[in-house]
């Protein structure tokens, strides 16, 4: 019995250093601001997760949600409207960032931020 | 009664509204043209497994330099890269950075950190996850220059990753804090900027 216990607690120690199964979606590619009206963002979650995603504006630029959460295939309208008096500089870039809730438990998640160029819409 | 009075206003809206389309009239469509939506995928994790040499019993944490004297195989020969897809528009720069790792840690408290400066193996491909791994990395450290790729002309651009030499580097190794068997958690972070 005792080498079958032996070949039992022969195990192999996985690290699963990994990103979940997971795709977020965003219809754009680049941000165009302005100062009168407000730019929409769909943002959707195509995943079978419930994620988390926070919005980091670039100085100048507001930004509504900053953070909340989508259930799998639903979408968030984000909305962003450029500050008064500020000025936009022009490598500015607005990051989207997620994460998978409830996947925590078990292996090394990924958490992506992507970060999208943000020009001033021409007039 | 009040079910049938609301049957026969339904009713009667129908009708109405069929003789609406039936009629001539100008109608009003709204057609977008954009570009395609932009998302990432994860396609494979990265995987590493340390397999406890038969007869060995670590009865403390060691550096996964001393491999050789707990483990049956060199880590590093197990790692499967972990590989992403990043689904956009053609022909677009990308810049790729790695901005943090977190230390992988074990349901029972044993964790996996980094000696000095750990770095990733990143390299990317326009044609699929194979192609991406197949290429060298010279290493990328946390916070370094971002590292530049094109998505192809069908939009798509493929990143491997690994963690470079975790039994091997100079600096930047993986410590084991304790041997414990199970699966460690822990968190990549990944910056990919869209120009």
């Amino acid at each position: 019995m005792k080498p079958l216990i032996n070949s039992i607690m022969i195990v192999t120690l996985a690290a699963f250093i990994s990103v979940p199964t997971a795709a977020f979606q965003l219809k754009l590619h680049d941000v165009e601001i302005s100062r009168k009206s407000a730019t929409e963002i769909p943002v959707s979650n195509t995943l079978n997760s419930p994620i988390i995603v926070k919005i980091t504006p670039p100085d100048g630029v507001q930004v509504f949600p900053r953070r909340f959460q989508l259930l799998p295939g639903e979408r968030q309208v984000v909305k962003a409207l450029e500050s008064d008096g500020k000025v936009l500089k022009p490598d500015a870039k607005m990051a989207f960032s997620y994460a998978v809730i409830g996947e925590g438990k078990q292996g090394v998640q990924s958490r992506i931020t992507l970060r999208l160029p943000v020009r001033e819409e021409s007039e | 009664m009040q079910t049938f009075k609301n049957a026969a206003v339904v009713a009667v809206i129908t009708l109405s509204s069929t003789a609406a389309f039936a009629g001539t009239g100008t109608g009003t469509s709204q057609i977008s043209a954009t570009p395609p939506a932009l998302s990432i995928v994860e396609i494979q994790p990265y995987k590493m497994t340390l397999e406890r040499k038969a007869g060995a019993s670590p009865t403390s944490g060691f550096s996964l330099k001393n491999w050789a004297t707990h483990l049956a195989q060199n880590p590093e020969d197990t790692a499967q890269p972990g590989c992403l897809k990043v689904q956009g528009d053609m022909a677009k720069n990308v810049g790729i950075t790695i901005t943090n790792l977190s230390n992988p840690a074990a349901p029972g408290g044993a964790t996996l950190s980094f000696s000095g400066t750990p770095k990733v193996n990143l390299t990317t491909s326009t044609v699929d996850c194979a192609d991406a791994i197949s290429k060298t990395s010279a290493g990328v450290g946390i916070n370094a220059a971002p590292v530049s790729a094109t998505t192809a002309s069908s939009g798509e651009l493929y990143i491997a990753w690994s963690y470079r030499q975790p039994a091997t580097a100079s600096s930047g190794f993986m410590q084991l804090s304790a041997w414990e068997e199970g699966i460690f958690t822990g968190t990549v972070d990944l910056q990919i900027d869209y120009q």
